[in-house]
């Protein structure tokens, strides 16, 4: 059915200046469903999901967010259609306090519901709630990633968009964020994941998607790529 | 892919997680001479085995192997040979809580010991996981029928299934979390 798209684009072609980064991506999100966005390093990933967001509107190509064209609308406008975006690098803000951090995002989600409160946040990460008075600037990387996490939460979306979530962490705290990312799907959030561990990622996507030098040269289920460990071998080098 | 299945990778990595972190910490515990977090030791050998042998196990030797062994009778030297490495697991874990109580009463003394025994038990439980992830898994996936795994997935997504106790699900996942957020940088969110 047409209106289960959370997120639909369709032929985005992407330029930085002169330079032609995504050519012809078709990118989609079904409600409840999560899906991986793989590929080596430069290859558009977060240009595909900056374009979605409208930070870098495509010159040619389509999107769609709950079957409403955003193509070329701005950030602030898109991801206001309760969508939540967790950047590579996580976005704190170092003068705000955990606390702050959280607050400030708070609102009902699509339903007019708010199944993502302050304490259920705390109940979702513990650590948080012992940080509450700590600025930005001195979380450690995976408090930093689970404070991103939680204010993303806080805005009830529909979809959580995860840029390299587990990047730079240690193996177990990694986890642990694996662990939360699972208890988000598990509660019916559609999520996009981009992210180098392979092995969490298969575990946990409906459908993956790799990138190639801005094209898609591979969409299909886990099961798929767990059959055929070429096209991993081919694409991403793992 | 078959809910069991990715049931038991996750809980793969997450004991390989924790079980790396552990020696980890160890590790760094000697080069420094820190004294040892006996809180964070205790919940280590909880969650190994609390999780592993009430929880893991169990799934894996009451029904996944004998619905293997149904399917694939020639695999049953493989199944015996980890089905007995989960009595050597809990054996090697009964040492490790010995060296624990060791380390207790001298830990400049005995801590050299105690490593020694968390390495053997790491590398045990590495190789271990490494045979079910390669062997085992991959042949269950092409040769257990249809209706046994709608079978498996069931009893294996019901965490308050009398077979596993109540809540284990969340209790070991809370311990999970104590454990990421006490160790010590860089291995956990800890000082
Ligand atoms: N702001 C920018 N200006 C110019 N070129 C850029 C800009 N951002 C990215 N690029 C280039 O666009 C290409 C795609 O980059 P993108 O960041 O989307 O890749 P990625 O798949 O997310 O990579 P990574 O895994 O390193 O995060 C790369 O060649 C990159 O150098
Ligand atoms: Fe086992
Ligand atoms: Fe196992
Ligand atoms: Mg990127």
């Amino acid at each position: 059915m047409e209106n289960d798209y959370i997120v639909k684009a369709e032929g985005l072609q992407v330029y930085y200046g002169a330079s032609h980064v995504l050519h012809g991506v078709d990118f989609s999100v079904k409600k409840g469903e999560t899906v991986s966005l793989m590929g080596r390093n430069g290859m558009g990933k977060t240009t595909t999901l900056r374009s979605i967001l409208g930070f870098v509107p495509p010159k040619e190509g389509k999107v769609e967010i709950f079957g409403q064209d955003m193509t070329g609308a701005r950030p602030f406008n898109v991801i206001k259609r309760h969508l939540a975006y967790v950047p590579e690098g996580r976005g704190m803000f170092h003068n705000l306090s955990v606390r702050e951090h959280l607050e400030m995002p708070a609102r009902a989600g699509m339903d007019g519901k708010r199944r993502w409160t302050f304490d259920r946040v705390m109940e979702t990460f513990p650590r948080l709630s012992e940080r509450l008075d700590n600025m930005g600037s001195q979380l450690s990387g995976g408090e930093q990633q689970m404070l991103a996490i939680g204010r993303a939460l806080m805005t009830n979306p529909e979809l959580l968009i995860l840029d390299e979530a587990t990047e730079g962490l240690a193996p177990l705290i990694r986890e642990e964020i694996w662990r939360i990312i699972q208890i988000i799907k598990n509660d019916g959030i559609s999520t996009i994941i981009v992210d180098k561990n392979i092995g969490p990622i298969l575990d946990m996507a409906d459908r993956n998607i790799i990138l190639v030098k801005g094209n898609i040269v591979f969409e299909g289920t886990s099961d798929q790529l767990r059959e055929d460990p070429e096209i991993l071998a081919r694409n991403i080098g793992v | 892919m078959q809910k069991t299945i990715t049931i038991i990778r996750t809980e793969h990595r997450r004991l390989a997680a924790i079980i790396n972190c552990f020696v980890g910490v160890l590790s760094d515990m000697e080069n420094t001479n820190a004294d040892p977090d006996f809180g964070l030791l205790d919940q280590v050998h909880e969650y190994c085995r609390s999780f592993l042998y009430k929880f893991h196990h169990p799934k894996e030797d009451g029904y996944l192997f004998p619905a293997l062994v149904q399917a694939r009778p020639d695999l049953l030297p493989v199944i015996s040979k980890l089905e007995s490495e989960h009595e050597r697991g809990v054996t090697l874990l009964d040492q490790l809580d010995q060296a624990l109580a060791s380390l207790k009463e001298d830990p400049r003394k005995n801590l050299g010991l105690y490593i020694q025994v968390a390495k053997t038990y790491r590398d045990f439980e590495w190789k271990h996981m490494a045979t079910e992830e390669k062997e085992i898994l991959p042949q269950a996936e092409k040769s257990i029928p249809e209706d046994v795994w709608k079978e498996l997935d069931n009893v294996f997504s019901d965490h308050d299934d009398p077979v596993f106790g109540d809540k284990p699900q969340g209790n070991y996942e809370n311990l999970l979390s104590q454990i990421v957020n006490r160790a010590p940088s860089p291995h956990g969110l800890g000082e």
